[in-house]
């Protein structure tokens, strides 16, 4: 029900994203998986204003595609709950991988307060946690500490 | 508008100010768009006995809502995605009139 997001075509994304991950070299390339469409495209705008080219699947098969073929992101942000591949899985696939993703940070988003989804996720790598809804200063605060080129990039 | 308000309250419900993040305003208005099709599509959904596709659009709009600014909005959609994982026919009737009038009723302030 929720993938596709309704008007808006899965593979909509595919060869843009591609095209501009390597038109923009300056700008850090976040992955973003998460299937609610306005929620996306919130983090995507706020997080396009902090610097980041954002990459959007909506789902976790279309998730998984890209970590199999894109070079690493500098983050990526990881719903929890996601049609077809867990967020949980798809967070174990990329520390398990052969590929240099492993040493990505991956933050969590989740909608539900679980500690156990929590507990869970933070064992298997996750770097942080956001839980929906958020505010955006809060947002962009906790996650300004993994930009790897800012001067603030350590704060908490 | 707050001439317009206080207007509003008589006879007709008053409108709900919400404050919103400026640089929000041009995603608003497909926002709003898609929760009132999710509220639409949750009556049928409702009317079927499909709690699954109720939890479902009620969980993502619980994450979507207060992150643009509308809590309520948020809170509503979690007491319904709650009933849904129950299966509590009664409780989602309840909510869903109340969540289209509070959409039809807001009137966002930009700051």
């Amino acid at each position: 029900m929720n993938n596709p997001a309704p008007g808006q075509p899965n593979d909509q994304n595919e060869p843009a994203s591609l095209a501009r991950l390597s038109n923009e070299p300056d700008r850090p390339t976040l992955l973003l998986v998460e299937d609610e469409q306005d929620t996306a495209d919130l983090v995507t705008m706020i997080m396009e204003a902090e610097g980041y080219h954002v990459i959007h699947a909506a789902n976790g098969r279309f998730a998984l595609g890209l970590i199999e073929s894109l070079p690493p992101p500098a983050l990526v942000l990881l719903d929890m709950l996601l049609p077809y591949i867990s967020g949980a899985a798809l967070l174990e696939h990329i520390r398990q991988t052969e590929l240099s993703w492993k040493d990505v940070p991956v933050i969590m988003l989740t909608a539900d307060n679980s500690a156990r989804d929590v507990r869970e996720c933070l064992a298997l790598g996750a770097r942080d946690y956001i839980l929906k809804p958020f505010k955006r200063d809060m947002l962009v605060s906790r996650l300004r500490r993994f930009r790897p080129d800012r001067a603030d990039s350590t704060m908490a | 508008m707050a001439a317009n308000e206080t207007e509003q309250t008589t006879g007709t419900q008053p409108k709900e100010i919400v404050h919103v993040d400026e640089s929000f305003e041009p995603l608003i208005p497909k926002f709003m768009t898609n929760r009132k099709k999710e509220v639409a599509t949750m009556t049928e959904a409702l009317a079927a006995q499909d709690f699954e596709t109720v939890r479902k659009v009620s969980h993502g709009m619980k994450g979507a809502g207060g992150s643009y600014g509308f809590d309520l909005i948020s809170e509503i959609a979690a007491v319904i995605e709650q009933a849904a994982k129950t299966s509590d026919a009664s409780i989602i009737q309840e909510k869903l009139p109340f969540l289209a009038a509070y959409l039809e009723r807001i009137e966002v302030v930009y700051d």
